[in-house]
């Protein structure tokens, strides 16, 4: 009954990961659900802390706890906890934003790490059992857990769309307890046991329905009073007229006379704004769909800043929209008087809605891959980006749409006057313009302009900025420059003289913009770079696709200057993801460090010991195989774009691979122990070696093909990834003591290396992470290698 | 025993004395607010310092909010709205420069608090709020309070109120990514207009807006933060 449960709680303890991500995604921000999860997968570990402390109490636990009624008593809890758990979370008034101000929400926090740790707690104490009592199967054992997780990453995706996330954790809360619905199937009686069992999988269906409906409160996932969409809802008039659950998003439509979203619009057009329909992705980021059955669309649209990349060119015929939520840059082509741009929306559920709305065929593919496939050519190309509604708030998340790479891309398919327009929200300090200009002209250099800043022009209005690039040097027209003029933008960067002076329009207390741009501009003249990105108080040095264009740009070595330079107000410095990492990772090494020295502190025998090299193996074990899961999920999030997706198939893929590596385990002696683990690390290097070639070349297949190449360039290491464990847990931890505490270690090194790899990607790249990865691979192989004779294992 | 009576009569006394303090004396309090809270921060027009110092703002909060009505910081109204800290409506209220003759119309009524500033500094307020519930309250205080130069309405600001137009001054109490066209053009002819930039729970900007000759020009005034006030606050 055992290995029955441990498949059906990993199934469920990792889809419920899966819709915890969708949950907090809606109801919180990135920054609280990479906090709150983080912590609570300390549950694992702290499940192999309690198994040594109660190794001290009652070492016959070994023999009571793996019977089929102790076991159905922790699938029961896990059903119960996980259920509380959702239900607790949904009602729990947090709310990050205010935790600086309210002292109440730093109990709340806490309250939210224990709820949702709770599951995993009884997952983990199920596996470890496992681990602890089949000592000559723990190749198995490691099998049926990552077979089961596998799959329990693999089928929210598909079972999203048609249930909502609530009614999923309850099938995921019930679906082990079929373990205990009958007697075991190898009783005399096989057909009374299978009638018993069908009864009892009726009763959990019929408990699973009546518990969708009468806790229907209780399970739906509010999103964030924060958000855009919850604020436009408190307006009169605003309703949702449609919605729907994916592994890649919520999408709803809201009507409200209240939407009225024109960002770069001049202050000197005073005509009436278009009807407006919002469609909502996880309640915030959105994509505005104008009405274009009156002229009003096209008459705003030539008013606002992007508008200039259309005046510039003079009379475009083709237009390339690389849309990312936004919704402006439609109607800027069709006001530009082209009828059907080429429209590019990553989102298929924001493509499909973009061409029922304007009737425009929409192309739903990673941008990048499309312009791979396609050898057209634009007049324009507009990347649509306005970040998240709230500075901060996409601290953690990295684009590779506007790294050097990507733009190079864009410039090649440019026709020789085309203009490349990218439009941001201004923030102060400038940071992402500064960045975004740096890495125009670092692509522009890469594309053999000698003198890249001529390239160049950059304009704002009060709350918005725009850069234009080129691949021939810009000279300016009289039109362009009366365009400016007359809708009181000003200008930030030109190597033409205009005759307006900087902030002249839109007045900061000195032009900072203008100042950090031409500074920026003096330090590439002058090859000083390097001093100037040191020396800003924010990180805006450009990035390849190896560190894709992050959303933070802090500094912590100017964390003091920042600090002072937002009003002295620690609130402000909350907005930043980076700290939050920080504060997770503090957190973190806390936790593990109690989780650790607790049970090794309790330890009476030698028994209740666990050797340093076999935990510094079990540590290293377990933070490699996490890093190397975060670096294929952020290299594949490359190639699909979204996030979520890249996560189901990495994590379905590895975890099945190292699943069957597991098994393949089971045939190896002692001795074997050492050659996977250093496999591992060689098999690993030459993935980030070889990412020239398989890169480019996932990036031109379609979507299935994606999938199936992403799944094939992880088999291999994934599978020898699964044999250090399992052979860990048979040959280097000796007693039951020492197998229990090898799972709380490998628990903490898997929760502090994903806490770690989100600061290493942010900071030093994607390469860092698996360098990271391959060092404890390489680890762990020494240490099997110099480790102890063999010895049969004993519980 | 006795420790345990001692200790819970100390506790009630300490509860207490907050509420005492601003419902007892109201007007010591604001006195405390404008003198630590707005002078301190460096607003010194004295027109605003003495509206803000006769405007009893515990009377546009709440009844269970009164007793906090005086601290510099946001409360919840009701309807998912806040009033502002009295810093943020003293220095709005500032940038706009009034000398005592303007026109104001002022977009998002909220608790009426604002009006009832400007009501203090200058001939005419017109304010409109798009929430019902809101601009019952908010006309019902203000005629309490005998404001007769503030005139309410229950409209949707993004049009202004072209028939009391054109003003002098407009505020607008909302963050918005543009600012509304029907409203520059109900702006006299070196009118400012003031509002917040960026969203309403983060980092914010005011933002001054002056019409000249048909051009419009923006001063930045940065560094403002607004305390966050959502979620269970607002409810």
């Amino acid at each position: 009954m055992l290995l029955p449960a441990v498949f059906s709680v990993s199934l469920a303890s990792l889809a419920y990961e899966v819709l915890l991500t969708r949950t907090f995604a809606v109801s919180q921000w990135n920054h609280l659900a990479f906090m709150v999860i983080s912590i609570a997968l300390f549950g694992f570990a702290a499940s192999g802390t309690f198994l040594g402390l109660l190794d001290h109490r009652r070492p016959g636990w070994v023999r009571h706890w793996p019977e089929p009624a102790m076991v159905r008593r922790l699938v029961i809890l896990f059903s119960l906890v996980t259920l509380i758990s959702f239900c607790g979370l949904n009602r729990l008034p947090l709310d990050y934003f205010r935790l600086p101000v309210d002292p109440a929400q730093a109990l709340y926090l806490l309250a939210a790490y224990l709820l949702l740790a709770l599951p995993f707690f009884f997952t983990g104490l199920l596996t470890s059992i496992a681990y602890t009592t089949q000592t000559r199967r723990t190749g198995r054992v490691y099998c049926v857990s990552m077979t089961g997780s596998a799959i329990g990453a693999l089928v929210p995706g598909i079972l999203l769309p048609v249930f909502s996330t609530g009614t999923l954790v309850v099938m995921y809360a019930l679906l082990p307890l079929c373990v205990c619905a009958g007697p075991p199937l190898n009783r005399p009686c096989r057909l009374q046991g299978y009638f018993v069992r069908g009864c009892g999988l009726v009763c959990l269906a019929a408990i699973g329905m009546v518990l969708v409906n009468t806790a229907a409160p209780l399970l739906r996932v509010r999103p964030s009073d924060y958000k855009y969409m919850s604020q436009i809802l408190r307006f009169p008039h605003a309703r949702l007229t449609a919605g729907s659950h994916h592994l890649t998003g919520r999408i709803d439509r809201l009507e409200s006379p209240s939407l009225r979203f024109a960002p770069g619009l001049s202050l000197t057009y005073e005509g009436p704004l278009p009807q407006q329909t919002a469609v909502f992705k996880d309640a915030d980021a959105f994509l505005m769909l104008y009405d274009t059955r009156t002229d009003w669309p096209q008459s705003f649209a030539r008013h606002t800043l992007p508008h200039a990349a259309y005046v510039l060119v003079g009379a475009p015929q083709t237009a390339l929209i690389i849309q990312n939520g936004g919704g402006t840059a439609v109607v800027n082509a069709l006001a530009a008087g082209i009828a059907a741009p080429t429209i590019v929306e990553p989102n298929p559920q924001w493509a499909a809605i973009l061409q029922d709305h304007y009737g425009i065929p929409v192309t739903t593919a990673n941008p990048r891959a499309y312009l791979n496939r396609s050898a057209a050519t634009f007049d324009v190309i507009q990347i649509e980006s306005w970040g998240g509604s709230i500075p901060g708030a996409t601290a953690l998340e990295q684009s590779t749409l506007l790294t050097t790479n990507a733009l190079s891309l864009y410039l090649s398919r440019l026709k020789p006057d085309g203009i490349l327009l990218m439009a941001r929200k201004t923030l102060l300090p400038p940071a992402d313009s500064l960045r975004l200009w740096a890495t125009a002209y670092e692509s522009l250099q890469n594309h053999g302009a000698a003198e890249p800043a001529r390239h160049l022009v950059m304009i704002r209005n009060w709350d918005t900025f725009a850069l234009i690039v080129s691949r021939q040097p810009l000279r300016l027209s009289k039109r362009f420059t009366q365009f400016v003029r007359r809708h009181n933008f000003d200008w930030v960067h030109t190597a033409t003289p205009t005759g307006q002076p900087a902030n002249h329009f839109n007045r900061f207390k000195a032009p900072y913009y203008h100042q950090a741009v031409t500074q920026l501009n003096k330090a590439y003249a002058q090859g000083h770079t390097e001093r100037f990105f040191s020396d800003y108080n924010l990180d805006v040095r450009p990035q390849s696709d190896d560190r894709p264009f992050p959303g933070r740009h802090m500094k912590w070595t100017k964390i003091r200057a920042m600090y002072h330079a937002m009003g002295s107000r620690l609130y402000a410095v909350m907005l930043s993801g980076e700290i939050i990492v920080a504060v997770v990772f503090g957190e973190a090494v806390v936790i593990a460090a109690l989780l650790l020295l607790v049970p090794m502190m309790a330890g009476r025998h030698a028994r209740q010991h666990m050797p340093w090299r076999s935990l510094v193996f079990f540590l290293a074990v377990g933070a490699g195989f996490i890093l190397v899961e975060l670096y294929f999920i952020k290299q594949f999030t490359q190639v699909f774009i979204e996030p979520a997706i890249s996560f189901a198939v990495v994590l379905a893929g590895i975890l099945a691979f190292s699943g069957l590596g597991g098994l393949l385990s089971q045939y190896c002696p002692r001795a074997a122990l050492p050659r996977p683990t250093f496999g591992a690390a060689g098999v690993l290097l030459l993935i980030p070696v070889t990412r020239f070639w398989w890169h480019p070349w996932l990036l031109s297949l379609a979507f299935p093909m994606q999938v199936a190449g992403a799944l094939a360039l992880i088999a291999v290491p994934g599978m020898l990834m699964g044999f250090p464990f399992a052979l860990g847990m048979r040959f280097a931890a000796q007693t039951s003591f020492q197998r229990v505490y090898a799972w709380a270690a490998n628990g903490c090194a898997s929760v502090l290396s994903a806490v770690a790899a989100a600061q290493i990607s942010l900071a030093w790249g994607l390469n860092a992470i698996m360098i990271g990865a391959v060092t404890c691979y390489i680890g762990a192989g020494i240490l099997a290698a110099v480790a102890g004779r063999p010895t049969a294992a004993r519980p | 025993m006795q420790l345990f009576r001692a200790y819970i009569t100390i506790t009630l006394v300490l509860c207490t004395l907050p509420w005492q303090a601003t419902a007892m004396n109201p007007a010591e309090a604001r006195r405390t607010m404008v003198a630590r809270d707005i002078r301190g921060r460096g607003i010194h027009d004295l027109k605003v310092l003495a509206a803000m110092t006769s405007v009893p703002r515990h009377r546009f909060v709440p009844q269970a909010m009164q007793r906090r009505a005086y601290g510099d910081h946001p409360l919840p109204i009701g309807d998912g709205q806040t009033i502002s800290q009295p810093y943020i409506v003293a220095l709005m209220t500032t940038k706009l420069n009034l000398t005592g003759d303007e026109k104001v119309l002022e977009i998002g009524t909220g608790s009426g608090y604002q009006a009832a500033v400007l009501a203090h500094i200058v001939k005419t307020v017109y304010t409109i709020e798009i929430r019902a519930n809101l601009h019952r309250k908010a006309t019902r205080t203000l005629q309490t309070l005998k404001y007769t130069n503030i005139h309410t309405r229950h409209a949707d600001g993004y049009f202004g109120w072209p028939q009391a137009g054109p003003f002098d001054c407009i505020m607008i109490t909302a963050a918005v990514d543009h600012i509304p066209p029907p409203l520059k053009s109900q702006l006299k002819e070196g009118g400012r207009m003031i509002l917040p930039q960026g969203n309403p729970f983060s980092y914010q900007n005011l933002v001054l807006v002056t019409k000249k000759s048909g051009d419009y020009f923006v001063e930045q005034i940065a560094g403002v933060l607004f305390v966050p006030m959502t979620g269970e606050a607002l409810k």
